[in-house]
């Protein structure tokens, strides 16, 4: 029996572990340690309809338990992703999830209409600044997130995840965007953060703050994810800082149906394999299936 | 850009996941020369090369130049300077690590005479080209720069190893010429001597041996070290910027031709 296995909106997955947006690219840099299909799914780097050079260097720095990253959002723009590497990537037999992004919510909705032929499912990256709107991420704002949510479920026929960031107000973001037709809810994002250097008494990243991420967050995600999980009866992608089974069903009794493995990607290229097979073993102990956890830390005593 | 596949690039080594075993760890002045038992990677770095070490206890690991490979064995170079090479520096004799390995281009093969300069640990990601380079019966000129004297040791350990001369320039006077390296290798250029130049050490000192070699009009190659996490062209940190556009460290370097640097 597959324990594993769990439908997300329509979609079925032979393990609920996916990859998290920014941490696998597109996987062909890791296609040759195991087949990509072997994965619950693939969540793309963030793509949006223009090439983005991205940040200055340092890009990275790691912090107690956790890094910071100010990748800038480099991308090659859509163009370039639907020729080279969408195609490829369905090829391999992986599900697919891309990760789109703007600067407006039609922007959003022109990459969302051209990698929905690969995609199983379309991630919403609602923590990009808003340019027309102060600059604020369109995540902040409950009215330009369901803009935005709006504009991509007109363009495309694929289920639309909306990834909320732990920076701002969650609940009425995602009301605003439940409102607005999404499918389901992925978080969190990664928490802005900043680390100094000694020498030369200024920040560390080259953009001076980065988007923090790793076990020091997880504590972090299983609360959002279990609020989250009590104000909506969306399906929800949950992650942040999973690195062991144990971490992917605390996610899972929180409430998130599907789990992303992130940071601990870097580390060792096996990670979202070996965290499916340790949530298998505890499972078997157990004699239970992965959606026997799936919110059951909501349901009555 | 994103890196090339795996496929198309039939250049780029097939890296893995392999378990280290260290054997040796000993204190040269300020660096720790770490020795590993590695069998399933014997043989498997060409000069320049790199592996992305774990760290107990960290979330990163740490990308490393092998400054030698003697059967199963290999050697790193580590200097302490933050927290993850601090605890590195202090793993036990029989501690089992992990690392991806092996990563990156690599020195191109030398063709004739060579020049190095080097600063700190930058020795590592020279070592291999100067014993390819005395193999082939090639000269090798080699010009060390530090703050002081504390890289004597390692160059000892180092350099010293294959027979080779160093001359070792200290900013304080301390050890060997007073100055930087630079100017040992004008002093050569000058001369007209037909070298290639590698340099690996703090960027200013890589920035000033590529201008210096490119005025020479002679090839030069540089191994920059870039802030990476992944090591393998997944998470796009070490970005480059090039002539021919942004490259990223990890997998279209770490080496790369002076003049392709944008400095």
């Amino acid at each position: 029996m597959n324990r594993l296995e769990v439908e997300f909106l329509g979609v079925n997955f032979p393990n609920p572990i996916v990859t998290a947006s920014g941490t696998f690219n597109f996987g062909r840099e890791y296609a040759h340690l195991y087949p990509l299909a072997k994965l619950g799914a693939i969540t793309t780097k963030g793509v949006s309809p223009r090439p983005i050079a991205g940040a200055p260097t340092p890009r990275i720095t790691e912090t107690p338990m956790g890094m910071l990253n100010a990748i800038g959002l480099e991308n090659k723009g859509v163009d370039a992703y639907v020729a080279d590497e969408l195609p490829w990537l369905k090829e391999q037999g992986a599900r697919v999830i891309v990760n789109v992004f703007g600067d407006e919510p039609a922007h959003f909705a022109a990459v969302a209409a051209k990698v929905s032929p690969y995609a199983d499912l379309i991630e919403v990256n609602l923590s990009c600044p808003n340019v027309h709107g102060g600059n604020l991420p369109f995540a902040h704002d409950p009215q330009a997130a369901a803009a935005v949510l709006r504009a991509v479920k007109d363009a495309t026929d694929r289920p639309v995840l909306a990834k909320l960031s732990p920076n701002g107000p969650i609940l009425p973001v995602a009301a605003a965007l439940e409102e607005a037709g999404v499918d389901g809810f992925s978080l969190i994002n990664t928490l802005l953060g900043m680390r100094m250097n000694l020498d030369r008494k200024r920040p560390v990243l080259g953009n001076r703050q980065g988007g923090l991420s790793g076990p020091a967050i997880k504590p972090v995600a299983v609360r959002l994810v279990y609020e989250l999980f009590r104000n909506t009866d969306l399906p929800i992608l949950g992650m942040g800082g999973v690195t062991t089974g144990e971490d992917a069903l605390e996610l899972a009794l929180a409430g998130a149906r599907l789990v992303a493995v992130g940071t601990a990607t870097f580390a060792d290229p096996y990670a979202p394999l070996r965290i499916a097979a340790e949530v298998d073993r505890l499972l078997a102990e157990r004699g239970e299936t992965w959606l026997d956890w799936v919110g059951a830390a909501h349901t009555p005593n | 850009m994103t890196p090339q596949s795996l496929e198309v690039n039939a250049e780029r080594p097939r890296w893995d996941d392999h378990e280290l075993l260290l054997s040796e760890n000993r204190p040269l002045g300020p660096h720790h020369l770490l020795r590993f038992g590695a069998p399933t990677l014997a043989g498997r770095f060409r000069p320049g090369q790199f592996l992305n070490l774990s760290v107990p206890g960290h979330v990163l690991r740490r990308p490393l130049a092998v400054l030698r490979q003697e059967g199963d064995d290999l050697e790193l170079v580590v200097t302490p300077f933050g927290p993850g090479t601090r605890d590195l520096v202090n793993l036990p004799p029989g501690t089992r690590l992990r690392a991806l390995a092996p990563l990156g281009n690599g020195f191109p093969a030398p063709e004739g005479d060579v020049a190095l300069v080097s600063g700190g640990a930058g020795v590592a990601a020279l070592l291999m080209t100067a014993a390819a380079a005395l193999e082939r019966g090639w000269r090798v000129h080699v010009f060390h720069g530090a703050p002081g004297d504390e890289d004597v040791e390692l160059v000892k350990a180092s350099y010293g190893e294959l027979g080779l001369e160093v001359e070792y320039y200290s900013e304080d006077g301390s050890y060997g010429r007073a100055g930087l390296p630079t100017a040992g290798l004008e002093r050569l250029l000058a001369d007209g001597a037909a070298v290639s130049v590698y340099s690996v050490g703090p960027y200013g000192l890589m920035r000033a041996a590529s201008l210096l070699a490119l005025e020479y009009d002679r090839p030069a190659y540089v191994s920059l070290d870039v802030h990476m996490a992944c090591g393998v062209g997944a998470c796009l940190s070490c970005a480059v910027l090039t002539k021919s556009g942004q490259k990223h460290a990890c997998v279209d370097g770490p080496v790369f031709a002076a003049e392709e640097v944008v400095w």
